[in-house]
């Protein structure tokens, strides 16, 4: 499989707070990470180039972090979304995942609990890189063979023609020279593939 | 939303590798080169056709060939032309007393390593040299240190291969036995344009890996691969691949259920 570099954008409304995800973060070379202090600029952001994971606080001034999971997971579906809240409950949770998280995570971090949830979504993301790369391969080998079957086919059909042209030639020519038999194949022979 | 792929960066990947970029035709591709785009920081597919030519960025060029390449690949693909190989490798060995194999575009080794255990399996062993190359850096190295996880190991190795050839690391990792390692040497080989290998071959493998080129591109790789063999020597391509029409100097033949071509004498 190839070894992703993932992009994460951690959102937060306290700048320190994003900053502190992204150092975490950053300690592994694959992790390529931007920070943003709203809902409103990390979709303008994902607009430009989704990336594949958003950490968000759950509460933020102005648009919220459900707010922009709900807006992201409707309109990129292949962006997973990682709440950070620090008022971790059932409820908050509950609601979170049936708005499509991947998983949420509280306040204060704990970096360990943080790079192992990412890195699941990494193995996710290259498995499905992996997959995608097999179904290509497949198609192209489908394209190939369905290409050269019609060319056999032709081939076959262009023999077969062959075959028939020598029978009406035989049947009606009764009395001919070698020569003449010869000149006849090598002109139909033309038409076949070498 | 970004264009990786313009027709500017098409045309120097054709030119450098022969691989066909088609712009809006490829989502795989397309993810791929916005992923690197943005990881190193470029805002189109222009912009990185020009950081490539000028070599700019380091690592950029290993990164980009990495995002192109399809690594799909199995072990022992289509069983029975391996038991054509063995036994075509039999009579070049009691011909020449070795045999010299490429593997070309050989993605993460599966082909050379599965070749490479069969040929151990039936006694060549130490009779048979193989080549394999790969466009990718990363999965040359991949490929070199031998080291396969659950779900690469469950894509068409045997039961009995794997206990033979192969040491449980744990943690979900099994790695190929020096044995077999032994018996191949990894290179970065661009199939656009292919080095002299410094002896000639007796046996090329280049299966399911033209398909990914167009007509004109297949023609001159395969001119270049031919003059690579020996007189008489064999080329496999895929299953599905057909080579009429594309090259004089090879004969179609067939042994069971498995179709090789010889260069003519």
């Amino acid at each position: 499989m190839k070894d992703l570099v993932i992009r994460i954008l951690c959102v937060d409304d306290v700048m320190a707070n994003a900053k502190l995800l992204k150092k975490v973060l950053q300690k592994k070379k694959y992790y390529q990470v931007d920070i943003c202090s709203s809902a409103k600029e990390a979709l303008k952001l994902q607009k430009k180039a989704p990336y594949d994971l958003i950490l968000t606080d759950y509460i933020m001034e102005g648009q919220d972090g459900l707010e922009l999971l709900k807006k992201i997971k409707s309109d990129y579906a292949s962006t997973e979304v990682i709440m950070v809240t620090a008022f971790a409950n059932i409820k908050s949770a509950v609601q979170a995942m049936k708005y499509g998280a991947f998983d949420y995570i509280e306040k204060p971090i704990q970096p360990e609990l943080l790079l192992k949830k990412v890195k699941q979504i990494k193995k996710n993301l290259e498995r499905q890189d992996n997959y995608e790369d097999q179904e290509y391969g497949l198609l192209k080998v489908q394209e190939e063979a369905e290409a050269n079957m019609l060319e056999f086919q032709n081939i076959i059909a262009r023999y077969q023609s062959f075959t028939e042209s020598l029978q009406t030639f035989l049947n009606q020519q009764t009395d001919f020279k070698k020569e003449e038999l010869l000149e006849f194949i090598n002109s139909k022979m033309k038409d076949l593939p070498n | 939303m970004i264009s990786p792929i313009t027709q500017r960066l098409a045309e120097y990947v054709m030119a450098w590798t022969g691989i066909q970029l088609e712009p809006g035709r490829q989502p795989l591709l397309e993810q791929r080169l916005t992923r690197l785009l943005k990881v190193h920081t470029l805002q189109n597919g222009d912009q990185l056709s020009e950081a490539l030519r000028i070599k700019s960025i380091p690592n950029l060029e290993n990164d980009f060939l990495n995002s192109i390449t399809i690594n799909e690949t199995l072990w022992f693909r289509d069983s029975h032309p391996f038991d054509a190989m063995i036994k075509l490798l039999k009579e070049k060995v009691e011909q020449y007393g070795q045999a010299w194999i490429w593997s070309g575009a050989c993605s993460y080794g599966q082909e050379p390593y599965s070749l490479a255990m069969h040929c151990h399996d039936q006694g060549l062993g130490q009779k048979i040299k193989i080549i394999a190359s790969d466009l990718d850096q990363a999965a040359v190295k991949t490929a070199e240190r031998g080291i396969y996880d659950h779900f690469a190991m469950n894509r068409g190795m045997s039961q009995g291969f794997m206990n033979q050839y192969f040491s449980h690391l744990g943690d979900d990792q099994w790695e190929i036995q020096d044995v077999i390692k032994n018996m191949v040497q990894f290179k970065c080989i661009n199939l656009n344009n292919i080095p002299s290998f410094p002896r000639s071959l007796d046996m090329i493998l280049l299966r399911n890996v033209m398909i990914y080129f167009k007509k004109e591109t297949k023609i001159q790789i395969l001119n270049n691969v031919v003059s690579q063999l020996k007189p008489e020597g064999i080329l496999f391509v895929g299953g599905c691949e057909s080579l009429i029409g594309l090259n004089d100097e090879l004969q179609m033949k067939s042994m069971d259920k498995s179709i090789y071509y010889v260069k003519k004498s």
